[in-house]
């Protein structure tokens, strides 16, 4: 991503670009979930969305679906699109909470239109315009990271970048600056450069095994540290897909459910302090629907970021910076942030710290706000039924976050703030989905007259369901535009 | 509704603050039936003569259904497309600062790193060319902005003009009309609940006391309640902003009054000029350690006892606004030193976000804790966007030069100094289209374009620069003037 991303904004003289990779060493992953901005770095790479999906084995995604987080039993999503809309600038949550302080008891959930569209398994590319209600909706994709990765490098070919097949054996340093000035690959060849990209994963071989950064713990808040997965046959033909990624948590952690055309991606995620890891392997086979394809793959890791993703003359991107675990999807848009923000700051002749450090803020603040996100999921929960989540729940978590929480349980409103990534509607359906329920809501809804808006309420409602109905399932969708040998069975 | 909804308001002070509060809180919260009262209190801190504001404004007046015809007519109100700043930074002779953005038509990158690359190809078009606010105003037309993103009409955002006393009155009448009451008097007590510190009342000096359970403290004669009864703190800042004191007076309008506002830099400060519809309002700032009163009337060409107006802003802010079931607004909470945003700005912000996080009788902490942040926000961004324009004026003497940056705005110019980059933050008053406008028509460049332009076809971007400009003039040349804009649209009353 980084190498396609920098090519088609740089100019190849003047930057020329080298990447180095290894066929030995294996990248991380079975299958990937997105987040909906995805789309505007493909489109700015022009990528052709349905031979994009085709060819990386994609499926279309409009949000995640979360099982048993707050409760065992419950279940709620992380639909890419509005709950409602606002009247007279007030936000539709509130309005929603004073119907239910006098009893109504409809979801929440049935005002978003990519939930109702994800629960019933339908997808149309269309965006869906009408009068009464604007149904807005972003969706984001499912695919084969080694088939997109396979697609950006070809990409970055064709714009210049020189790709070498090789292992770095060492780093060589300035010796009175300390940057890094060349490394130096097992064939022996010698690269130098201006600046080095680290996307060499956990290893981190040159922001930290080189340049010693330093790397800040949170597994204290995020204490998962092993996954089991594994690639799960589909069958020949198809009822439907899901449009969605499912997260289902579990005894120590989580398991993920990723459908892609021809199979569908799983993993456990779990805590090694809870669960041992047959045990761990034991659950994600118990939990997978279909024949696994292969043996299961264990990965171990700890959950931080990098102290500064920019040192001296390194950037890392990716798993070099941080990781997270992929319960909300955000590895590949944590990449993409840092590609966007590095085009930014891109040193010219006059590299400055300043720049740097704004980059680095820039990058923190989106570790941290994604770290909050996630660690939200454990901590808003009824759940005792281990050690485990008696620990989550328990756990003291950041003051910006409690401070969010606050806020909404007091008022239903959704704290402001300046770094954000999350947007506010993201953050409504986890507070609420978690069963955080607000105290009162905002005084102005009560401005509404009380019958119109129970009407108009019934009114989107409908809206959204009929509209839903409307849409052709998922599968169709798939198999109409960028479906390869995809068969859906007829009803 | 919540049956601990707030059931009685009282705002202390009019003015200003006070009245637009009022206006606010029984408009839009009508079904909360909540009895609302101001106390006017006599001598308290006289308001300006006239403010000029932000395009904020508008949504403001929007939100409370006011017609903009109306208030316009009433307070002799006249649009403002930017200030025209006169002698201060050189080589950009004069500066215009517009409240819209530079630039049209073009995108991909924001504007200034197209104006920065070719700066630095040697091109010297003053920034100006490249305004549409700037451009009209000094043709002294006008017209509304446009909503269709292809018209360079979209580029342009406006201000008012506007008599601050009839200001006053207006939402004086906007919130009677609403069933507020207004008393006159002095609040010399308060009580308080002995477990919470909740104001229970304010007590006045002839016995009787107020009683409510929400205080919104809109400024008054001495310190903001919260400095006496709470303990909050007030963090002054008339070190990096030593203009605090403002004498101003009317002067008769010319035939033709630009929609801006005009700021001419001196060695003792600076002097404003904001037109209304019958009259021009002078405004000099100036710090009282540097001259005297008689001096700033020299200054001003004044004479004593020619009805000048003076005050003093108490340049700062709290260190919180909300504590318990006090809220502060206006320039009780905070004032500065009216470079870029006014005492009217800063309160409709400070009135919307109170709406947005409305208590009931519990005032939870959360309320007042999400509202600190965000106006402490507010307030310290804003600082850093005045001084940014104190940087590097020549005509001011000494004491005025040092300008000591805060942290945050030497990261800033830092990091646009290197490529024309501007970090980028959510909910700024200036955006990042404010803060590149500031820095260009300052003549900041710094030292190196953005290296996504290095393959940038310079013939290309000359031709659309070219474009830029004659949409511009295109535009400009079929508005009419502000005058007869004015005298269709929002004729003033009689005073």
């Amino acid at each position: 991503m980084a190498a396609a991303g920098l090519s088609q904004h740089l100019d190849r003289k003047g930057y020329p670009i080298r990447l180095v990779e290894s066929d030995d060493i294996a990248t991380v992953g079975v299958g990937e979930a997105t987040v909906p901005p995805l789309r505007e770095f493909n489109r700015r790479l022009q990528l052709d969305e349905n031979a994009f999906v085709q060819a990386t084995n994609g499926s279309f995604k409009l949000g995640i679906l979360f099982e048993n987080w707050g409760n065992i039993g419950d279940s709620y999503s992380h639909p890419f699109g509005p709950f409602g809309h606002p009247i007279n600038g007030v936000g539709f949550q509130h309005f929603w909470l004073r119907r239910r302080a006098t009893g109504d008891t409809t979801s929440f959930f049935d005002f978003n239109f990519p939930h109702v569209a994800l629960m019933r398994n339908r997808f149309s590319l269309q965006a869906n315009r009408t009068e009464a209600l604007d149904l807005n909706y972003h969706y984001a994709y499912h695919f084969d990271a080694a088939l997109y990765a396979a697609f950006l490098r070809k990409y970055a070919e064709a714009h210049g970048v020189i790709r070498t097949e090789g292992k770095v054996v060492d780093v060589l340093l300035h010796s009175e600056s300390g940057d890094i000035a060349a490394i130096l690959l097992e064939s022996g060849e010698r690269i130098e450069g201006d600046l080095f990209i680290d996307c060499t994963g956990f290893r981190a071989r040159l922001i930290e095994e080189a340049l010693h950064t330093g790397w800040d713990d949170w597994s204290h808040w995020l204490p998962c540290n092993r996954a089991w997965a594994v690639a799960t046959h589909q069958p020949a033909a198809v009822d439907s897909i899901p449009p969605y990624t499912r997260a289902r948590a579990l005894q120590a952690g989580w398991q993920w459910r990723i459908p892609l055309q021809s199979r569908t991606g799983n993993g456990h995620i779990f805590c090694s302090e809870y669960m041992d890891e047959e045990r761990g392997r034991q659950v994600l086979l118990d939990n997978v629907e279909g024949e696994p394809m292969f043996e299961p793959r264990l990965l171990k890791f700890t959950t931080g970021a990098r102290k500064r993703s920019w040192n001296r003359n390194c950037v890392a991107i990716g798993l070099a910076s941080g990781f997270l675990e992929p319960l909300e999807s955000t590895s590949i848009h944590l990449i993409q942030v840092a590609i966007l923000q590095l085009l930014r700051y891109i040193p010219g002749g006059n590299a400055g710290h300043a720049e740097r450090d704004d980059f680095n803020r820039v990058m923190a603040m989106n570790y941290e706000e994604s770290r909050d996100f996630l660690m939200l999921h454990y901590n808003a929960t009824a759940r005792n039924d281990t050690a485990f989540w008696d620990y989550c729940r328990n756990m003291t978590i950041p003051e910006e976050l409690r401070r969010r929480v606050e806020l909404f349980r007091e008022s239903g409103t959704v704290a402001f703030n300046p770094y954000i990534l999350f947007a506010e509607h993201s953050w409504l359906a986890l507070l609420i989905g978690q069963g955080i329920v607000p105290r009162r809501y905002n005084p102005r809804a009560d401005e509404e007259d009380e019958k119109k808006l129970a009407t108009l309420l019934e009114l989107w409602r409908d809206h959204i369901l009929r509209a839903v109905e409307g849409l052709p399932g998922h599968a169709e969708t798939l198999a109409m535009y960028c479906g390869g040998d995809l068969k859906v069975r007829q009803p | 509704m919540s049956e601990a909804r707030i059931r009685q308001v009282v705002v202390l002070g009019g003015g200003l603050a006070g009245w637009a509060a009022a206006a606010a809180l029984s408009h839009t919260l009508r079904e909360q039936r909540m009895r609302i009262r101001v106390l006017e209190q006599p001598h308290s801190a006289p308001d300006s003569l006239a403010e000029a504001t932000l395009p904020y404004t508008t949504a403001f007046h929007r939100k409370l259904d006011i017609n903009e015809r109306d208030l316009m007519a009433f307070t002799q109100a006249t649009f403002r497309l930017g200030t025209e700043f006169l002698g201060w930074w050189p080589g950009q002779e004069p500066a215009f600062m517009p409240l819209g953005r530079h630039g049209a038509g073009i995108d991909y990158l924001p504007f200034q790193h197209y104006a920065i690359r070719k700066h630095l190809d040697g091109d010297t078009t003053p920034m100006d060319a490249y305004s549409i606010g700037a451009q009209a105003a000094r043709r002294g037309v006008f017209t509304h902005p446009s909503d269709d993103s292809s018209s360079p009409l979209f580029t342009m955002a406006y201000g008012l003009h506007v008599d601050s006393s009839l200001y006053a009155q207006y939402m004086r009448l906007v919130a009677q009309q609403n069933g507020v009451q207004a008393i006159t008097g002095h609040w010399t007590d308060i009580r308080q609940d002995a477990d919470n510190g909740f104001v229970e009342a304010v007590v006045l000096d002839n016995g009787e006391a107020l009683e409510a359970d929400l205080f919104i403290d809109a400024g008054g004669p001495g310190k903001p309640l919260l400095e006496r009864g709470f303990d909050v703190r007030f963090l002054g800042w008339s070190g990096l902003m030593p203009c605090q004191r403002v004498l101003s007076r009317h002067v008769p309008a010319k035939r033709v009054e630009p929609p801006r506002t005009d700021n001419l830099a001196l060695a003792c400060g600076w002097k404003r000029r904001l037109p209304l519809q019958d009259r021009v309002v002078e405004e000099l700032s100036f710090p009282d350690t540097l001259i005297d009163e008689r001096q700033a009337l020299q200054v001003l060409d004044a004479v004593k006892g020619q009805d000048i107006s003076a005050r003093s802003l108490r340049i700062g802010r709290l260190e919180r606004f909300w504590v318990a079931n006090v809220v502060t607004l206006g320039p009780a909470a905070g004032s500065l030193d009216g470079l870029a945003a006014g005492p009217l700005d800063l309160a409709q912000r400070g009135i919307v976000r109170l709406l947005e996080l409305f208590p009931d009788r519990q005032c939870d902490p959360a309320l007042a804790g999400e509202y600190n942040l965000q106006t402490g926000w507010e307030y310290d961004n804003l600082r850093d966007f005045h001084l940014a324009h104190r940087l590097g004026v020549p005509a001011f003497g000494t004491s005025l030069r040092g300008v000591t940056a805060s942290p945050a705005l030497r990261a800033r110019m830092d990091v646009f100094d290197c490529h024309g980059q501007l970090p980028q933050f959510r909910g700024e008053t200036f955006d990042e289209n404010g803060w590149a406008s500031l820095f260009l028509v300052q003549g900041r460049w710094p030292a190196a374009y953005n290296r996504c332009l290095d393959s940038l076809d310079l013939a290309r971007l000359d031709e659309r620069f070219r474009k830029t400009r004659e949409l511009i003039s295109k535009a400009v040349a079929q508005m009419p003037s502000q005058r007869d804009y004015l005298a269709r649209y929002c004729p003033a009353m009689p005073r």
